[in-house]
């Protein structure tokens, strides 16, 4: 054997491996520690108050998850939305380029923070002048974008990305960061905590590999959040082991294998399912997607957000009310009805 | 697009799911490629042969996970165009790091009869890089399935450069002394 057999075996390395990889980020930083001390001290006269629900912004994330689920939302998720939309009023500007964290939504374990960055006036920003997107120094940030301003270790995955905000001034541009937290680590959005955005230099990329990442904007972004208004609500759907046959197909030709789901857990934007071991094509083909069906009929998916041997970690397309939820839907037409009571 | 959406147009023939394909996951393609193959225009048309790989393969294929199945055939196609480069000492990047550096983890007294069948050495490796610590495991996949150079992955997890070598260097070791256990070689 050969190094190089190594390197070409690796190649069908599972799915799930694969995406998680790619998907992680900065799971712990020892720098956080160094600059934990200046955080507290920033904290202290940092803005950490916020204001609440307010419409304009509820508005806003309302239309998000309805374009993200891709359906009219309910009375009861508006309503939600509305409870439960955040705003920030913090803005940081540094060498005239003012970044502001405008709102967010979250639950225990997914956050969705919309972020405005503003140029001086006469710089364009907009995306057909960037064609791709704006994102945060990887390379050069000394700490990382999303942290908890104890310097406690955790891990979590996010993604920032561009959003149409129907804003047609040309130096303005908002962002979208889906952080999700993961679980198995004793931290949640609800728990208080202090977390700390930190944006190094804003870079464009592009989708045209001749292209060069381009420098926007130079400097350092802070900002402390603390996560409020957020639901505790949790829903275990199963009372005992539920005996499972999940189904792929190889050249049209069905294969089974059987499988004991332990396990199925849902949040308002979030659900867990766990099982005994299955092989990852299994895993990905029978448990990717799940359909969450509401009493009135609807429905909202959740798709995997991560996953690993024994579980699959889902964020829903749009925050759900528990209590309307009538039953989750497995792919071969199981029905797992929401637990009296 | 989703990308149910985008595989339903590979089922309808239509040559937008190239195009919807190359939108979405055309940058995450090339950056697969480009760690592998050296040249900017060998790593473009790795790309290209890609999406005519996921053209031929859908149908009859469904791909459970599109990204994923799309980084398989980029990286599969970069490691064959590297391979063939080499013959024409045009091969470098990180592949070449990466090669000397899994060099380590081949038992010394490994000979032909020991030749494991390539479906039993995936099994071995999805065994092992599924038993691994979270960060580790992650930091594994970025270095030998994206070959991310260490340098990306120290700055993406914020750590030295130092302690990614040495974090890979442990991974390595185990991974040699699994290859060890398999019985192959005692």
């Amino acid at each position: 054997m050969k190094a190089e057999d190594l390197l070409i075996g690796l190649n069908e390395l599972e799915d799930e491996l694969v995406l998680d990889a790619r998907d992680s980020s900065h799971g712990r930083s020892s720098h956080r520690r160094i600059f934990a001390a200046i955080l507290a001290a920033a904290i202290a006269v940092s803005l950490i108050g916020c204001a609440y629900a307010v419409l304009s912004e509820a508005d806003w994330f309302k239309d998000f998850f309805s374009t993200r689920a891709e359906q009219e939302l309910s009375p009861g998720q508006e309503a939600y939305i509305e409870e439960r939309t955040q705003e920030f009023i913090q803005s940081v500007t540094v060498n005239g380029y003012t970044m502001t964290v405008e709102s967010a939504i979250a639950d225990k374990y997914d956050a969705y923070i919309k972020i405005k960055f503003e140029a001086p006036s006469g710089v364009v920003l907009d995306a057909e002048s960037y064609l791709d997107e704006i994102r945060v120094d990887e390379k050069g940030a000394p700490i990382t974008p999303f942290a908890r301003a104890d310097g406690s270790d955790f891990s979590y995955s996010g993604s920032l990305a561009p959003i149409e905000d129907g804003n047609l001034t040309d130096n303005v541009y908002r962002m979208m960061y889906h952080l999700h937290l993961n679980p198995d680590w004793d931290f949640s959005f609800n728990d208080g905590s202090v977390w700390t955005l930190d944006f190094h230099n804003m870079f464009a990329y592009y989708d045209d590999p001749d292209k060069e990442e381009q420098l926007v904007a130079e400097g350092h972004w802070h900002f402390d959040l603390v996560f409020e208004h957020i639901s505790n609500s949790e829903v275990q759907f199963l009372a005992e082991p539920l005996p499972y046959t999940v189904t792929i197909y190889e050249d049209a030709e069905p294969t089974y294998q059987d499988v004991t789901i332990t396990s199925v857990k849902l949040r308002t934007m979030t659900g867990e399912l766990t099982f005994g071991d299955l092989e990852e094509s299994y895993r990905a083909a029978g448990f990717a997607m799940l359909t969450i069906v509401m009493k009135d009929g609807s429905s909202v998916e959740m798709g995997m957000h991560s996953g690993g041997s024994y579980e699959i970690k889902y964020s829903l397309k749009a925050p759900i009310i528990l209590e309307e939820v009538d039953y989750i839907l497995l792919p071969d037409g199981t029905k797992l009805p929401m637990p009296r009571g | 697009m989703e990308d149910s959406r985008i595989i339903e147009l590979y089922f309808q023939r239509s040559e937008d799911a190239i195009r919807e394909t190359e939108a979405k996951y055309g940058s995450y393609c090339f950056s697969i490629a480009r760690n592998i193959l050296t040249d900017k225009e060998d790593a473009r048309e790795a790309v290209n042969d890609t999406y005519m790989a996921c053209w031929n393969a859908i149908p009859p294929h469904k791909p459970n996970i599109f990204s994923a199945f799309l980084g398989k055939i980029t990286r599969r196609i970069s490691i064959n165009r590297y391979q063939a480069g080499r013959a024409l000492k045009r091969g470098g990047g990180e592949v070449t790091l990466a090669l000397e550096e899994l060099a380590g983890c081949i038992p010394s007294h490994w000979d032909v009869e020991q030749e494991m069948a390539a479906a039993e050495l995936t099994n071995l490796l999805n065994r092992f890089v599924r038993a691994l610590p979270e960060t580790e495991r992650r930091v594994f996949v970025l270095r030998y399935w994206y070959l991310d150079p260490v340098e990306k992955i120290a700055k993406r997890f914020g750590f030295s450069q130092s302690k990614v070598k040495s974090m890979l260097f442990r991974v390595r070791n185990r991974l040699r002394a699994e290859l060890e256990k398999e019985g192959i070689f005692v």
